[in-house]
C-alpha cells in the first residue's frame, strides 16, 4: 500500500512538472510587529525563483528570478478570534511595477486540539498598460501540531492551507486555486520556519497552469 | 511623465518603509509565560498515574500529556468514557491533583446554572461559554469512586472552570473563570492567545 502511495505522489509530481507548467522555490520572510491595543503590522518579503517551466520559454531561459513582491498589513485583532486588517502590495516582475490594496477579515478557531483559519480578503491590482484587477480570495488555514494539542515552541507542526479566488479584470472572469501543505517548526516564541509544497492552479477558465513550488518560510515576531 | 515619476516616488517609499519593518529595532512588551505541553508515552508516566488511570478507565482510550510551567512539570491523562471526557492530573511524582470532566451548562441545576451567570454578569457583558469543566479536587479513593459513578464515601471539593468570551471596558477577550460549587467567584484570568501570523497573513 505505502509503495503505491508513492508511486501515486510520483506520477501527480511528474504530470504537473511536465505538462503547462512552472515548478520552483518561493522563499518567505514574514515578520510582525506588536503594537498596543492589539494592533499589529505583518510585512512579507516574497521572492518567486523559477526552476523549470513548461513548454520551454522563447528565451530559451527557464530558471529566472520571476518576481519579488513586498505586502505590509496593518491589523486589529478585535477579540482573540477575529481579526481585519487593511494592507499594500507592491510587486517587480519583468521590469514593471504591480501595486495591490488589500483588505482582509479572518476569523481563526480553537478546535480541540488544532487551530482552523478562515480568512476572506478583497484587492485590487494596478498596473501600468492593464485594466485594474479585482480578486475575492477565501483561504482556510489549519495547524495541527505533531506533539500535544497546541504547537509550543520547539515543536513541529503540521498546516495546510485551501484557497479560492474569484478573478475579474477587462470584464472576464476567472478562477484560480492553491494548495499548500507545510511542516514547521518552532524556534522559540517569536520565530518559527515553514517548509512544503505549494500548488497552484491559475487561469481555470481560459489556460489553465499548474504550478508547484518549494515554500521555504521564516517567521519573526519583534 | 507625471505618472512615471510618481509611480517611481510611491515605489521608493513603499521599499524605504518596508525595509524600516523588516529591519526595525526590537520592541520592548510585557512577556507572557507560554506552558509547554506534549504528548508523552505510558512508559514515560509515573508509576501511580499509571495505575490509577488504569484501574478507572477503559486503557485502551487513555493519552498522555506532560506540562511544564513555571510551577513545574505536570502529567495529565486524557481519556473519553461513556460519551464524557475525563481530565486527569497528577503532579511530577504521579500523585493524583484532580480530575476534570466536559460539561455543559444546561447540564448542572437551575439554580447553579443563574448563580453562575450572575457572577459572570457582574464582570461581563455580552458573555459567550467557549468551555466548561467540573473540577473534582479530594483523596484518590473519592475520585476513582466519583469517576465509576458510583457513591463517594468521603467528601470531595468541586468547581467549575469556565472558558468565556466576555466584554469589558469596551474591549473584548477570553476568559478562564473558576467557580465555586455555589456558583461564587474564585478566581478570573485573562487568556493571552498565541499569535498566529502563519496562519493570517
Amino acid at each position: 500500500m505505502k509503495y503505491y502511495l508513492i508511486l501515486a505522489l510520483l506520477m501527480f509530481v511528474s504530470s504537473i512538472v511536465s505538462a503547462q507548467n512552472q515548478f520552483g522555490i518561493l522563499p518567505v520572510i514574514n515578520t510582525t510587529i506588536k503594537l498596543p491595543n492589539d494592533w499589529k503590522i505583518n510585512s512579507k518579503l516574497e521572492g518567486r525563483q523559477l526552476l523549470k517551466q513548461h513548454p520551454f520559454p522563447v528565451d530559451k531561459n527557464d530558471q529566472v528570478f520571476e518576481r519579488l513582491d513586498l505586502e505590509v498589513v496593518t491589523n486589529k485583532a478585535l477579540n482573540s478570534s477575529n481579526d481585519v486588517g487593511l494592507g499594500y502590495l507592491i510587486r517587480r516582475q519583468e521590469g514593471k511595477f504591480l501595486h495591490r490594496f488589500i483588505q482582509q477579515y479572518a476569523y481563526t478557531q480553537k478546535l480541540y486540539s488544532s487551530r482552523l483559519s478562515h480568512r476572506f480578503r478583497t484587492d485590487q491590482s494596478f498596473q501600468e498598460d492593464e485594466a485594474v484587477q479585482f480578486r475575492l480570495r477565501y483561504r482556510a488555514s489549519w495547524e495541527k501540531p505533531l506533539s500535544g494539542l497546541q504547537v509550543d515552541p520547539k515543536e513541529f507542526y503540521l498546516k495546510l492551507n485551501n484557497e479560492y479566488f474569484g478573478i475579474l479584470q477587462a470584464s472576464k472572469t476567472n478562477m484560480e486555486i492553491r494548495g499548500l501543505a507545510v511542516v514547521g517548526y518552532t524556534i522559540g516564541e517569536n520565530n518559527r520556519i515553514e517548509t512544503g509544497a505549494d500548488y497552484r492552479m491559475e487561469e481555470i477558465f481560459t489556460q489553465l497552469r499548474h504550478k508547484l513550488f518549494l515554500n521555504i518560510g521564516f517567521y519573526h515576531n519583534f | 511623465m507625471m505618472k512615471q515619476i510618481n509611480f517611481v516616488k510611491i515605489t521608493s517609499s513603499l521599499q524605504l518603509l518596508g525595509l524600516t519593518l523588516l529591519l526595525a529595532p526590537k520592541l520592548t512588551f510585557a512577556q507572557q509565560k507560554i506552558e509547554r505541553e506534549y504528548a508523552i508515552k505510558a512508559t514515560q508516566v509515573p508509576d501511580p498515574a499509571l495505575e490509577f488511570v488504569n484501574q478507572t478507565f477503559d486503557k485502551k482510550r487513555i493519552k498522555w500529556y506532560a506540562e511544564e510551567s513555571q510551577k513545574g512539570r505536570s502529567i495529565e491523562a486524557k481519556v473519553k468514557q461513556d460519551g464524557t471526557v475525563y481530565s486527569i492530573e497528577f503532579d511530577e511524582k504521579g500523585n493524583l491533583q484532580d480530575i476534570e470532566t466536559l460539561i455543559s451548562l444546561n447540564s448542572l441545576p437551575q439554580d447553579l446554572q443563574k448563580a453562575i451567570m450572575k457572577t459572570l454578569e457582574a464582570d461581563f457583558t455580552r458573555i459567550k461559554i467557549h468551555k466548561m469543566q467540573r473540577q473534582w479536587t479530594g483523596n484518590a479513593a473519592t475520585l476513582q469512586q466519583l469517576a465509576s459513578k458510583k457513591k463517594p464515601e468521603e467528601d470531595y471539593t468541586t468547581r467549575y472552570e469556565i472558558v468565556i468570551r466576555g466584554s469589558k471596558d469596551r474591549s473584548t477577550s477570553d476568559y478562564e473563570v473558576l467557580v465555586d460549587d455555589y456558583g461564587k467567584l474564585i478566581s478570573k484570568s485573562k487568556i493571552i492567545q498565541k499569535d498566529s501570523p502563519h496562519l493570517l497573513f
